[in-house]
Formats: C-alpha cells, sequence, structure tokens
C-alpha cells in the first residue's frame, strides 16, 4: 500500500482531502501541521507522495520543506496552495515541484494529479534502467522476447499458435 | 529664481506621485490579501459541506441545510469582526461570540431568554486562525446543547463561556452547559469538528460531566 503524507495546518482541510483520496488505495496520514514535524514523518514513514501546503504553521514555509525533499530526493512531492503571486510562484519553480494545485480544488483533479505523480516517479527510475541497459545486456533472451513480439505484432490479425510461438524460442 | 522654483514644484510633485504609488501598493498588497482570506475561508466551508455530506448516516436534507448554514454562517461573521486598525491578523473575539450566539438562537428558533448565556473573554483581540477554530468549536458545542441537551430538560438552560490567558501563556476556553449530558455522548461530526480544530490549535480538550457538559481546551499561543 502506498503512503501519502499531507503537511497541511488547517485540519479541516486536511481531513476533506484524506476523504478525497480514500479510494486511491494509499493510507493518507495527516495532523502534521509543521516543518519540523513533517521532516520527522517523512524520514521516519518514507512516503510515497508528500502533499505541501505552501503556507505553513511556525516560521518555515512549505516552500523550505520542497526544498529540503528537492535535496534529499527522499520522495516526489506537490504544493497545495491559495494565492500565487509571481514571487512565490517562483520560488516555487526553485524547488521542482512535480505538480500544483489551487485551492480551492477539485476532486478530480486532487485524485489525478496524485495518481499520475506517485506513476511518474516510480517509473522514472525504470525508464532511465531502460536507456542506460540496454547495451550491457549478454544474455540473449530479450531478443528471444523480441523475435516472438515481432511475430506476434505481424500476425496479429491471423490465429497464433502458441506452439509457434513456443518454436520461435530455440 | 525660475528654476529654483520649478526644482520645488517638481519635488513636490514627486513626493505626491512617491505618496500615492506608496499608498496603492498598500491597497494591492490589503486585496491581496483580503482575496487570499476570501478563498481561504471559501475552501473551509467546502471542506465542512463534503464533511457533512460523508458522513453516515445520511442526514434529513432540513437538518443538513441547517448545519450548514450555521457552520457557514460562523466563517462568515469573522469577516464583521476583523480588529478596524490590524488588517485582517486579529478579531475582536468577544464580540465575535456574542454575534455567534445571537445568530445560533436565530437560527436554531431558541424562544428568547429561554437560554441564558454566560461569556467571559479575557482577550480583547485573538488571531483570525484562531478565532475561526474556536468560533467553530463554540458553533458545535452551542448547536449540540440546543439540539440535544436541553431537550426535555427541568433546569432553567445556561450555557458559560470562557476564554482567559494564563500566567505562563496560552490559553484556557471553557464551555459548560446544564443540560442532559448523557445524550450529547453519541459522536458525530460535530465531535470530530471540535477534535480536529482542537488539533488544530496543537490544544487539549478535556470533556467531563458536571451538571451538564464541561469542555475545557487548553492551547498555546500563536508562534
Amino acid at each position: 500500500m502506498r503512503r501519502i503524507i499531507l503537511v497541511e495546518d488547517d485540519l479541516l482541510l486536511a481531513n476533506d482531502i484524506k476523504n478525497i483520496l480514500k479510494d486511491s488505495d494509499a493510507e493518507i496520514i495527516i495532523n502534521i501541521k509543521t516543518y519540523d514535524e513533517a521532516i520527522i514523518a517523512i524520514n521516519e514513514l518514507r512516503p510515497d507522495l508528500v502533499i505541501i501546503d505552501v503556507k505553513l504553521k511556525g516560521t518555515k514555509t512549505g516552500i523550505q520543506l520542497g526544498a529540503y525533499l528537492l535535496e534529499s530526493e527522499l520522495a516526489p512531492y506537490i504544493y497545495l496552495t491559495g494565492s500565487v503571486d509571481r514571487l512565490t510562484l517562483d520560488n516555487i519553480k526553485d524547488t521542482r515541484p512535480y505538480g500544483f494545485i489551487t485551492k480551492p480544488y477539485k476532486e478530480v483533479d486532487l485524485k489525478t494529479m496524485v495518481d499520475i505523480v506517485i506513476n511518474n516517479y516510480e517509473y522514472k527510475f525504470v525508464d532511465i534502467k531502460r536507456n542506460y541497459s540496454f547495451d550491457e545486456i549478454e544474455d540473449d533472451s530479450p531478443f528471444v522476447i523480441k523475435k516472438i513480439i515481432n511475430y506476434i505484432d505481424a500476425n496479429i490479425y491471423e490465429k497464433i499458435d502458441i506452439k509457434k510461438l513456443a518454436s520461435l524460442t530455440h | 529664481m525660475c528654476s529654483y522654483l520649478a526644482t520645488i514644484f517638481i519635488t513636490s510633485c514627486m513626493s505626491k506621485l512617491d505618496s500615492i504609488a506608496k499608498s496603492s501598493s498598500a491597497f494591492e498588497n490589503t486585496f491581496k490579501e483580503a482575496n487570499h482570506r476570501i478563498k481561504n475561508n471559501l475552501q473551509l466551508i467546502l471542506c465542512l459541506l463534503n464533511l457533512q455530506a460523508n458522513e453516515y448516516p445520511a442526514e434529513k436534507v432540513a437538518d443538513f441545510i441547517g448545519k450548514g448554514k450555521s457552520r457557514l454562517n460562523t466563517i462568515f461573521l469573522i469577516h464583521d469582526n476583523f480588529n478596524q486598525n490590524n488588517g485582517f491578523d486579529f478579531v475582536n473575539f468577544s464580540k465575535y461570540i456574542s454575534d455567534l450566539i445571537y445568530f445560533l438562537i436565530d437560527c436554531y428558533n431558541v424562544e428568547a431568554g429561554s437560554i441564558k448565556f454566560e461569556v467571559k473573554i479575557e482577550i480583547e483581540r485573538l488571531e483570525s486562525e484562531y478565532a475561526i477554530a474556536l468560533g467553530l468549536i463554540v458553533n458545535e458545542m452551542i448547536s449540540n446543547s440546543i439540539n440535544h441537551a436541553f431537550i426535555n430538560s427541568k433546569n432553567e438552560n445556561k450555557i458559560t463561556i470562557k476564554l482567559c490567558k494564563k500566567s505562563l501563556g496560552g490559553y484556557i476556553f471553557s464551555y459548560q452547559d446544564n443540560g442532559n449530558a448523557m445524550i450529547v455522548y453519541k459522536e458525530g461530526l460535530g465531535f470530530k469538528i471540535i477534535e480536529l480544530l482542537t488539533n488544530q490549535l496543537d490544544g487539549k480538550c478535556v470533556r467531563s460531566v458536571e451538571h451538564g457538559m464541561k469542555y475545557e481546551i487548553d492551547f498555546p499561543c500563536m508562534e
């Protein structure tokens, strides 16, 4: 099960978001209201996603939390914010977030954003591996699979016999 | 001489322009701040209605609207009570609470004078974030008293609301009614809201039964 940490000092809002995301097959951790609480929770719970309110209780802002995550690469993060002026947006951009949602948020935006960011982050590393590891393959099994895929592709409108596929692997 | 006068004229014009620019940027900031508050509060209202809609078993439409109205109005009243010289940061809390009481009596059709309110607020102004949270808490408590605790209660109905400053910093908020406490123990969304908002204030809420229901919330000052 995935885990999402929601750093939001308005707990009614946090609870609403938790309800919205309850079908997403993820555990949503709320009641994290400050930068310091967030750092502890992130290091302890290793979430798959952190959602950060830009304005937080205490002296440190959500953007500083984003900067911490940019540096530490512990988890992908998206921001949640009420109003955005030019300066805030520039500061936000500097921390290279994976996404951004404005308040008042729409349910569907929140759901899709969360799903896409978690998915992209998981595949980010898979894709990098694919690009770099092609030349290093010494085992010829990927080429066998490729043969089969080519055969299926070429005969996609025909009846494909499993024995024929098996014979290609020899 | 001419050039001297011209210099004075230009300088005075410049300083006027300067002050116009300053006041217009102050206006712009106020506008931004106001807009931000409004958006935040609208978002809060949406959340409250969502929470209400998720409550199970579903309520009757009339109850839903009644409770929705009282929660919405609690937030709305904040805008009437911003401390005039301090922008949106502080609220005249004592007036806010009496406005809220006045509204709730009207909202739930309470007969005039049938509930005696004793309100003691020792703090002149309170940070707006705290005021909204406490306002919503008070709203749930009074609604509970009116709709449950005072039904068939034999005493003269009385509600006491207090907010005082602790000598070592922080606040103590207390609420007490003299109704039938046992009925109120049904845990619904109202209690959840009280619990969430107490957490939001970094506070601790103690409930006890003392000739009615008593709540005491102990919470620190804002950093």
